[in-house]
């Protein structure tokens, strides 16, 4: 069944038909082709596809495309600007939070939706934000370490 | 894969419960359940019904009753509304599902109608007596939501039904509970057993009432309820506890062949969760979930 769905993605609007078997994550990468979003256990629990949607991030791999019509969507691409990388982006590389690289923009989304909704994250809820996202490579702590440096360049801001 | 089925997102309630009176019909709320079985085939939807526009199943309110929380509220939501605050162990297990990502998808209606033994917001919920609000084109009918609980994903929900929300009684001021769970790693599991307790004038002859949940050793989540009258009234002493957590044991027979955890690891954590949860209300140490 065929569906006229309405998307905004990183304040671009889309307009699709999609079927309903087609997931948000599938939409974002092969019909919007947006590929920083990435696709790993396609099953809820990794995060690696993890965006923001309407203010929340959520898993785009357990979302239907036809379910998302109408909303704002920001990916990893929205997250800086073309010459300027994110805070986020920034610490991330300084504390070498990213090796093989797949689960960061899973992890940068979880981060920023952190940073977005409170000011003055605590380290509980930095592990709570992160806390659903694998990954294989870091050991976790630069990453959490990254999210508190990027936190305290914000609260410099 | 997913398969390709029909897809409708009424905007009535009217015209929802039209659409679940058809034949393979299935409600789509936040989708971390149905989309993933859907995947996996172990759920053949001929028509989807996603009830997320229906006004009717949101919000999160005080009413004459208590407060009433509409089916369709991520889970997320309901964990960090203040009006739920007193709801300790609803509050504890609703946070405990999945991960953030989930919760904020996820919605407590959703919890409910997967009839997973193991559902994480249920215990809490029982333990207050909550009421689910079932709507069809006959009208609403109220039930108590351990009623609607049958059996491993099934609930008591007939065909053109919809869960529209649940009712929790008011909170009382001498009243404390308390949630544990078990699992095999800290994030992303699911209960490999769990209790949730409820208590109010604790210990006090003649006024004590606690009220006990147990999740993921039934083939639902179920009260204790042989466990909850030998304790009723009483003072709580060591030999009672002891007592009442034999005769809760009776009716507490695991699965063999949980992935989680075994019969036997099970049984030994609902004696220990139940006593940590006691004495965590009483005011003694308190644990980390």
């Amino acid at each position: 069944m065929k569906h006229s769905i309405k998307v905004n993605i990183n304040g671009q609007l889309y307009l699709e038909e999609v079927e309903t078997s087609m997931t948000l994550l599938q939409f974002i990468r092969d019909k919007v082709g947006l590929t920083g979003t990435k696709s790993g256990c396609e099953n809820g629990e990794c995060g690696a596809c993890t965006v923001i949607m309407n203010g929340n991030p959520v898993r785009s791999c357990i979302i239907l495309a036809v379910e998302a019509d109408g909303a704002e969507i920001i990916t990893v691409e929205g997250l800086g600007e073309k010459d300027k990388l994110h805070p986020l982006q920034q610490s991330f590389i300084e504390t070498g939070a990213a090796q093989c690289g797949f689960c960061t923009p899973g992890m940068l989304m979880a981060g920023k939706a952190l940073l977005d909704k409170k000011k003055n994250p605590s380290n509980e809820d930095i592990t709570e934000a992160l806390g659903g996202h694998l990954c294989r490579c870091t050991g976790y702590k630069s990453i959490s370490k990254a999210v508190e440096v990027a936190l305290s360049k914000n609260n410099r801001n | 894969m997913i398969p390709n089925v029909e897809y409708r997102r009424p905007k009535t309630l009217e015209v929802a419960l039209e659409y679940m009176k058809k034949e393979g019909s299935v409600a789509l709320a936040g989708g971390t359940d149905v989309v993933v079985n859907m995947r996996e085939e172990k759920l053949l939807p001929q028509l989807l019904v996603d009830l997320k526009d229906l006004e009717e199943l949101k919000g999160i309110r005080e009413i004459p009753e208590g407060i009433w929380i509409g089916a369709l509220e991520p889970v997320q939501k309901v964990v960090e509304n203040p009006l739920i605050a007193p709801y300790t162990a609803l509050v504890e297990g609703a946070g405990s599902i999945g991960c953030l990502e989930i919760r904020y998808r996820a919605t407590i209606g959703g919890n409910i109608c997967n009839g997973s033994p193991s559902a994480d917001s249920l215990p809490g919920l029982l333990v207050y007596d909550a009421l689910a609000v079932i709507a069809s084109d006959m009208g609403e009918r109220k039930t108590s939501l351990e009623s609607l609980l049958l059996g491993p994903g099934k609930v008591d929900l007939k065909k053109g039904e919809i869960l529209k929300g649940i009712i929790l009684p008011k909170a009382k001021d001498c009243s404390k509970s308390k949630y544990y769970r078990r699992t095999r790693v800290k994030g992303m599991d699911l209960s490999g057993v769990s209790v949730a307790v409820y208590a109010e004038n604790i210990g006090i002859e003649g006024e004590s009432q606690i009220r006990i949940a147990l999740g993921a050793v039934m083939p639902t989540v179920a009260r204790a309820r042989r466990g909850e009258a030998l304790l009723a009234g009483k003072k709580l002493t060591d030999q009672l506890i002891d007592d009442a957590i034999d005769e809760i044991l009776k009716d507490v027979n695991p699965r063999k062949g949980s992935l989680r955890a075994n019969p036997e690891y099970k049984k030994k954590m609902v004696s220990v969760l139940i006593k940590k949860a006691l004495s965590e209300i009483k005011g003694g140490v308190s644990y980390e979930a």
